[in-house]
């Protein structure tokens, strides 16, 4: 049968002027035709064809790293470098090397970072701009989920196994937390969702660099009930401190509670009274372990259910939201209502160390024995994409009118290339290792609409060094394209020296690196909103104030990069 | 025919073996013992399978699809898929864990979360596992010996029961068994294997690691995939060395039962995808599976002993770039070396620079007194006083040889140009040897860069969707073997071909009625089918052919689910009256989790007409 294809060419039906490169009417049809060609590729079924092969490839990974000045910079430390098992990959060649292996991989085909949207970003006006963010395309005025009212009334050119209804992630979210972080539905019942507050990864995910974000975690019934399966706000807490413990491999702070209840001696002293906090103590090979509490305690102990350092609980998810820049009322950054893409992940599978090693090991000599080879995945936009490690991925984003819509499966694909294979993340996630934890606000549990960046601490190395300000000192533009001034302008003085007093008050206030200023926010919004009126994300969703000049079109494997070697 | 009177001695003394021990046995030759030599067997078989359709529906290409049904000799048989047993698999009684690696001191591996070292990918099916399987039919008993393609590789041997009826094959509980490696240092990424004329399991160590690693005093060479060998010692690397895998392991299982574990350094130390003895028991050809690679042939001083013998590398003296290049071939003599005198070296744990000087070349080219050479990349290099006796002499060739096989050849002017060798099978009915090669391309080309500083030997366009060739074999007195191959030409292509988008097809980049990227190969003895799996990107699924000898054609048997990577076929043509085609199933289907790689057959066949 036929792969379903989808209608996004008719999105871009009437689009006489797509930004582009300075170009002649002529090329401008040139542009017009090959979008059409690459968005007829599009399907919500597994892809055999695909646009960019390579989707999984960022566009970071194309950053021309040497400068003008005879120096380089390294903002590829944070991806890849030598990771902490479980996670046995080991990147620290590309910090060195552009290395991409196949000869496909050399061609950069995020064509929106080259293209020059001040067109398109000058027919917005900041009115239009501003009501657009401030509008929810997630949920309706009365907080129901206008998302999953679309997806029960499903479209069938979403329904990708053609059975009539949607066997995906259904949006249960509903951003109505209470004083914990925990949400709650229209009827004020827990939907097991947890949010929490952490610390942008650096980079792209710096604000100032175009989006908002927030994540929500959920571990399955069982971690949520106590032994006789009942819904248990406490026991729910219990057991996502110790995950984050069994995450972060150190002690965790909880609100005091008594250990008798759950016969577990949760702070390792010892004995079985209270404890205010998670004793991280785990060397499986010394017989020392950890526990859960309620009903995975016992799940636990019956060998029905795995733990382990940098691993969650099989069933564990994770929602991630990306969205516009708003401003509150005193002109404070915020997030938008509006909703630029619903990220969710769900882990299918548990794989232990020894599993997780052969897939890095095999990594490598798959490399050596096809070096041209692509990496394919299994799924399809409905069931989520499979990243080989035991997660799956699935995605929303906008249609061109501004209503959420499936990704495609090679806007899906896009997503597993950070979600598996680098060095950098912990079972496939970025957020969770990166938590706000003990003596922050509330731990570390509470969305930023209750409170943003402002006085969030900078995280320091294991040895010491304050993460954020090592990254702009070995890239000072603060973004993988050279291309923020406003972030060098403000941490470097014009002869390049370091402006001391800002790195001072990045270490206790992160928000003077995070936070643009309200001009440059607008016009990131509304070139992001020209990449969805296109519908091309196919060709990069990074919003670009200007065409990039330090990045590569192509560049060779093996090409130096002439960057220092960083540690993490 | 001198061979088959060779069998037929090997036959009589097994089975007196067997009578000595006393086992029961079944004393009717025509049923037992050594089947497939049997010379009742050289009936020729004429197979037409069943054609399986590409899979076009997301169903199908998530599936393993089998033939139903084959045609032997106008008679139609009912065939399937079915599974023998899964890594991870336990036996209640020897407590032994299916493809669980072990260090040194045979002790399992353990990683820090407690999990044991099991050669398995992730649950959802990425990842290194179960790759060859011998069936060895000795003893009046079916003998399973899996070898599997982890770093730490470790081998198992099952004996398995026949349901006489139908012969389905099953593990009989309480006989896996792990096989030491540890005399001979441990197992490494243990990859394709032969199930030898007399009956024991020729195995592989594939993807050497290089002699170049700068090893430290803490034995650690940076060599991520290397520095992960050491939890086999205990943790102490410094108990290792690169030159201790690379190697072709055999196990034996002895007539009393027993089973003995032997490497042939005498064959020397390359990437080994599979070393295939020829049936006078003493000519092995060696594929070295990479890019600028050799090809190798061992002649063994005995009969069935394959720790002592001449080594052979090719040279393509070619005749035209047709047919995906046709050559004649030259064997260039790389001396004669026993197990004994090799691993005394390999046990030294040489560096590199111990055996050749290495240097840069300078512009181009080689200062006086260095050979260029590009097994891999341009070098230029001078044989070293290995053995510090002063000379360098006929006795450092020969540790050469063995322990940088493939420099040496390059060294000796033979052939490294070819890119990723594979299988290989032998058609005795019509003199004919067959090798996979995975892709033409690089060195294969003409003066490609990778024959930079190398005697660009072959000089062929390149062909993405891979080429099976064929190699006419005829006896050679200077080399003292029946069974030397003399010429090599392409017997059956891929085809690169790009299908629209919107084309039930797309996606494949090579003709779906062809093959692609061709891996494993083996010839059913006496008839027209010559099997081929695929290990490829190429196609949406990988496929499974038979190619017909006598028709030329390809139909296909088999197509494996999406992103499952490799099939290991290999023909058993008479095990008690039935006949079956192993394969290793990497990544079985419709499955959320617990994808192991397990091992399984098509078939059983009917082969034996007259009996049963």
């Amino acid at each position: 049968m036929k792969a379903k294809l989808i209608s996004l060419t008719s999105a871009i039906t009437g689009i006489f002027l797509l930004a582009g490169f300075g170009e002649t009417d002529n090329q401008q049809t040139e542009l017009v035709k090959e979008l059409n060609e690459a968005l007829s590729l599009q399907t919500y079924q597994r892809a055999n064809l695909m646009y960019n092969e390579a989707a999984y490839i960022p566009a970071q990974c194309y950053t021309k790293t040497k400068n003008e000045k005879g120096g380089a910079s390294n903002p590829c430390y944070v991806c890849h470098g030598a990771g902490k098992r479980p996670n046995f990959f080991n990147g620290t060649d590309l910090q060195m090397e552009y290395g991409f292996t196949a000869k496909y991989g050399e061609t950069n085909r995020w064509k929106n970072l080259f293209r020059d949207f001040s067109g398109q970003i000058a027919q917005i006006s900041d009115r239009e701009m501003q009501d657009y963010v401030k509008q929810s395309n997630y949920l309706n005025a009365d907080g129901s989920i206008k998302l999953a009212q679309r997806l029960k009334d499903l479209p069938s050119e979403w329904d990708a196994n053609n059975n009539g209804r949607w066997d995906g992630f259904m949006p249960d979210v509903y951003f109505n937390f209470d004083e914990l972080g925990f949400d709650r539905d229209l009827n004020n019942k827990y939907t097991g969702w947890r949010v929490f507050a952490y610390a942008p990864f650096p980079g792209a995910f710096f604000p100032t660099n175009g989006s908002t974000d927030d994540v929500l975690i959920r571990l399955p019934e069982l971690y949520q009930t106590d032994a006789n399966g009942i819904f248990d706000k406490t026991v729910y807490q219990i057991n996502l401190a110790v995950v984050e413990a069994m995450i972060k491999e150190q002690d965790i702070e909880i609100p005091k509670v008594d250990e008798k209840k759950y016969q577990v001696d949760l702070d390792k002293d010892g004995k079985i009274a209270t404890a205010a906090k998670i004793s991280y103590r785990w060397a499986p090979l010394k017989k020392q372990m950890m526990s859960y509490v309620g009903q995975a305690k016992t799940a636990f102990e019956q060998g029905k259910i795995n733990m382990a350092a940098g691993l969650y609980p099989v069933n564990t998810e994770f929602l991630h939201t990306v969205r516009y820049l708003d401003r509150n009322a005193d002109g404070q950054m915020m997030m938008s209502a509006r909703i630029k893409e619903v990220r969710y992940s769900k882990k299918t599978a548990w794989n232990n160390y020894m599993q997780l090693q052969n897939y890095a090991l095999s990594e490598i000599k798959e490399k050596h024995d096809f070096p041209e080879r692509l990496r394919v995945f299994e799924g399809n936009s409905e069931r989520g994409l499979y990243n080989g490690m035991g997660w799956k991925l699935q995605g929303f984003i906008e249609d061109k009118k501004g209503e959420l819509r499936p990704q495609t499966f090679e806007e899906t694909a896009f997503c597993i290339g950070c979600h598996s294979g680098t060095s950098a993340t912990t079972d496939a996630s970025y957020a969770m290792p990166r938590k706000y934890t003990n003596q922050h606000f509330k731990n570390g549990w509470y969305h930023w609409s209750e409170k943003g960046f402002k006085g969030a601490p900078e995280l320091t190395y294991p040895d010491g060094r304050y993460e954020y300000t090592t990254y702009l000192q070995n890239n000072p533009w603060g973004d993988e394209f050279r291309s923020n001034e406003q972030v060098y302008k403000k941490f470097y003085q014009a002869d390049g020296k370091a402006n001391t007093a800002m790195f001072n008050h990045l270490k206790n206030d992160i928000s003077v690196l995070m936070e643009p200023d309200p001009e440059r926010a607008n016009l990131l919004n509304k070139a992001y909103l020209s990449i969805v009126r296109e519908q091309s994300y196919i060709w990069g969703r990074q919003p670009m104030l200007a065409p990039a000049k330090n990045v590569y079109k192509f560049v060779e494997s093996g090409t130096p990069t002439d960057a220092k070697v960083i540690m993490r | 025919m001198k061979t088959e009177n060779l069998f037929k001695a090997s036959l009589i003394a097994t089975a007196l073996a067997s009578v000595l021990t006393a086992c029961t046995i079944d004393l009717d030759l025509d049923d037992d013992e050594d089947d497939a030599e049997q010379p009742s067997q050289s009936e020729s078989l004429t197979l037409k399978f069943s054609e399986v359709a590409t899979p076009i529906t997301t169903s199908a290409q998530q599936s393993i699809l089998a033939s139903r049904e084959v045609e032997v000799n106008g008679q139609l048989q009912s065939i399937g898929y079915n599974r023998i047993m899964a890594t991870g698999h336990e036996d209640s009684i020897t407590g032994e864990i299916f493809g669980l690696s072990k260090n040194h001191m045979d002790q399992p591996i353990y990683f820090e979360d407690g999990s044991e070292y099991v050669c398995n990918g992730t649950n959802d099916g990425v990842g290194s596992g179960l790759d060859y399987n011998s069936l060895i039919h000795k003893n009046d008993k079916i003998y399973m010996v899996s070898q599997f393609e982890c770093q730490i590789g470790s081998m198992y041997v099952q004996e398995l029961a026949q349901d006489a009826e139908t012969g389905a094959l099953s593990p009989v509980e309480g006989t896996l068994e792990f096989i030491s490696q540890k005399d001979e240092f441990g197992g490494w990424v243990h990859c394709a294997g032969q199930t030898t004329p007399w009956n024991s399991h020729l195995g592989s160590e594939e993807y050497e690691p290089s002699g170049a690693l700068t090893v430290g005093e803490d034995g650690k060479t940076g060599s991520f995939y290397y520095d992960a060998i050491a939890p086999y010692w205990d943790g102490d690397l410094t108990k290792a060395s690169p030159y201790y895998y690379g190697w072709t392991p055999e196990v034996i299982i002895e007539d009393n039962g027993d089973v003995t574990y032997h490497k042939h350094y005498s064959m020397g130390r390359f990437a080994h995808e599979l070393a295939y003895v020829m049936p006078d028991n003493r000519t092995v050809y060696l594929s070295d599976d990479g890019t600028n690679v050799g090809l190798f042939m061992f002649v063994a001083d005995q009969e069935k002993d394959l720790s002592a013998g001449t080594l052979y590398a090719v040279k393509w003296n070619q005749v035209s770039k047709e047919n995906n290049g046709t050559a004649n071939l030259e064997w260039v003599n790389l001396g004669h070396a026993t197990n004994a005198e090799i691993r005394e070296w390999v046990a030294k744990k040489p560096h590199l620079s111990d055996i050749f000087e290495v240097k840069k070349p300078v512009d181009g080219s080689c200062e006086d007194g260095y050979t260029s050479i590009n097994a891999g990349s341009h070098e230029c290099i001078k044989l070293q006083d290995i053995n510090q006796d002063s000379v360098i002499d006929e006795k450092d060739e020969k540790i050469a040889s063995r322990l940088e096989t493939r420099r040496f050849a390059a060294y000796m002017g033979a052939t490294t140009e070819f890119r990723k060798e594979e299988g290989i099978t032998f058609n005795e009915r019509d003199g004919k040897m067959y090798i996979a090669m995975s892709e033409v391309a690089s060195g294969m080309n003409d003066a490609s860069s990778n024959d930079t500083g190398g005697p660009n030997h072959i000089r062929v366009d390149s062909n993405a969707c891979g080429v099976v060739y064929e190699l006419n074999v005829s006896a050679d007195s200077s080399i003292g073997s029946d069974y030397v191959a003399k010429d090599m030409q392409g017997l059956v292509a891929g085809i690169s071909k790009s299908y629209p988008a919107g084309d039930k097809y797309e996606g494949n980049s090579c003709d779906v009625d062809s093959i692609a990227s061709p891996d494993n190969v083996s010839y059913l003895a006496d008839s027209n089918v010559l099997i081929i799996g695929e290990d490829t990107g190429s196609h949406n699924n990988n496929m499974i052919w038979s190619y017909d000898l006598d028709e030329g054609t390809l139909t296909r048997i088999f197509t494996t689910p999406l992103g499952a990577e490799t099939t290991s076929p290999f023909w058993y043509k008479d095990i008690n009256g039935f006949g079956y085609l192993t394969a290793v199933a990497q990544h079985p289907s419709g499955r959320e989790a617990d994808k192991e790689s397990e091992i399984g057959y098509v078939g059983p066949f009917r082969f034996s007409m007259n009996d049963k």
